[in-house]
């Protein structure tokens, strides 16, 4: 594992979680989209022994017709698991999130959504990108996702996930980042 | 009698992190993966022959 500002190389094997995310990725990519992947999926890129069902991507804001024909685009290999209906699927894209799957199935799935408040939107601006082998996605800042987790969310896991960030990037983490992150999450969820 | 250590569950999210850091990508992945992997296709065999319990899932997602 390879650190530098705004990159990380990462060697490892791909897991079948993996696999899921690049693949659903990619989709947005090509359709110009950009997007974030946040929270649990962060830890368990970087070795956390833990599984997850879901997978959290944030994306810009876009108009519903470049986001219907983002739809066009995956809809031989993914099937929203809320509605069939394009436009409710926009709805719950601003005020929820819609799911995704592949075709056929319901796990594992990408909860998709647009930024709703200043914490997600610096995710998508700040975003680091993560080299896997010839891949790359991206992600959110670790130090926002370990603010998120340990001032925000806080469960017996989430604390976990944060711990286990810490402890693997402990020569890279930003301190101060942290609290200043910490301190924009109070002000917005308490 | 030397007593031995109970691990708590942060010691040993702080040991897993270390032998993450301080081993080849390639080597903990592997470990990782039978974990990931395992869980990932039983979920999907469960939902794939659990008809009942994929339509309940779908139920409370669309329910939300």
């Amino acid at each position: 594992m390879k650190v530098s500002k705004g990159k990380i190389t990462l060697d490892r094997e791909l897991s079948e979680l993996d696999r899921f995310v690049v693949e659903f990725t990619n989709l947005l990519e090509q359709s110009g989209i950009k997007y974030v992947i946040v929270s649990g999926y962060v830890s368990i890129l970087f070795g956390r022994a833990r599984s997850t069902e879901d997978i959290d991507i944030l994306i810009e804001k876009i108009e519903f017709d470049r986001f219907s024909a983002f739809l066009e685009a995956i809809k031989d290999k993914y099937w929203c698991l809320n509605t069939d209906d394009p436009k409710e699927i926009y709805s719950l894209m601003e005020n929820a999130n819609a799911r995704f799957s592949r075709i056929g199935q319901v796990i594992p799935n990408i909860e998709l959504k647009f930024p709703s408040n200043m914490i997600e939107e610096t995710a998508l601006k700040n975003k680091v990108k993560v080299v896997l082998r010839k891949r790359s996605i991206f992600i959110s800042p670790l130090e926002l996702q370990i603010a998120y987790k340990e001032e925000a969310l806080k469960s017996k896991k989430d604390l976990e996930d944060a711990l286990h960030l810490r402890e693997v990037f402990k020569d890279a983490i930003d301190e101060k980042r942290i609290e200043k992150y910490k301190e924009i999450i109070k002000k917005i969820f308490l | 009698m030397k007593k031995k250590k109970i691990l708590t569950r942060e010691d040993f999210v702080k040991y897993w992190a270390n032998w993450v850091r301080t081993h080849p990508d390639k080597e903990w992945s592997r470990q990782q993966n039978i974990i990931i992997d395992s869980q990932i296709k039983s979920a999907i065999e469960f939902y794939r022959k659990n008809r009942k319990a994929r339509e309940k899932f779908l139920k409370m997602i669309r329910e939300k």
